[in-house]
């Protein structure tokens, strides 16, 4: 698995390539903990590139999304492969991970 | 055991979570040698499989390095797959495993398992022995 964060003005960007499992999990979670850190708690995981997502790619999520919410921001998945959105609905967590078609426009304000 | 066998994979090693890693790469090549399993039946078996995996290594505590071996496979009916190692036996209860609400971090593993699988076994003993399967659906 592949992570990239990459910082704009007022949020971030986190991209994950390949298998989100335990392996990549907790770098999952690093890189939206160095987004909150750098002073960007608006994060955008964008999960085009992801091939496979399980539990412990769900939990790192869920710990990303409580982590920028403490730090009154937000975490939004975007352009979600529908293996993925199979799994967020198996786990009952499809209305509580706000989808977005891309990246841009996760938090776009217009 | 049954005859028709059209594929399998045998993986073994410590349990260690890059054991999990080599499960998708022999899955990939599983499909990759029996082309017609549908997407669908992929992904949910390679969850449940993902899931008892992680599961049966960061549960396999013992004073020695616990040993695991992964035997998957593929026939005209079914994905099946056999997972054992010689830790102390886990305390798990199939039966009373639920999803859990949308707070947790961690838990989900075995529910969205069994939400895969048309059978999940835990055999406790020398260890663990997990058997699942998932029956092949015509798309």
């Amino acid at each position: 698995m592949n992570i990239t964060l990459t910082t704009h003005d007022d949020y971030a960007v986190v991209a994950v390539e390949g298998r989100l499992t335990a392996t990549g999990a907790p770098r999952l979670r690093q890189s939206v903990d160095d987004a909150v850190a750098a002073g960007r708690a608006r994060v955008v995981i964008d999960m085009g590139a992801v091939e496979f997502i399980d539990s412990s790619g769900i939990g790192a999520l869920i710990g990303g999304l409580k982590s920028t919410r403490l730090a009154d921001g937000d975490l939004r998945i975007a352009a979600v492969p529908e293996t993925v959105r199979r799994v967020l609905k198996l786990t009952n967590l499809d209305r509580v991970l706000r989808e977005y078609p891309n990246a841009e426009a996760a938090f776009d304000v217009r | 055991m049954s005859a028709d066998i059209l594929a399998h994979a045998l993986i073994e090693g410590p349990a260690d979570l890059h054991l999990v890693d080599a499960v998708h790469a022999a899955l990939e090549s599983l499909w990759s040698a029996v082309p017609d399993v549908s997407e669908e039946d992929r992904m949910l078996f390679a969850l449940a499989v993902s899931e008892v995996a992680t599961n049966v290594v960061e549960h396999a505590q013992g004073p020695d390095h616990p040993e695991v071996t992964i035997r998957l496979e593929v026939d005209a009916g079914a994905l099946t797959a056999v997972l054992t190692d010689d830790a102390d036996p886990a305390l798990i209860r199939l039966d009373q495993v639920s999803m859990p609400g949308a707070e947790a971090e961690s838990g989900r593993g075995l529910a969205l398992a069994l939400a895969a699988l048309d059978e999940l076994v835990h055999e406790p003993g020398q260890g663990n022995t997990w058997r699942l399967r998932r029956r092949r659906r015509v798309d």
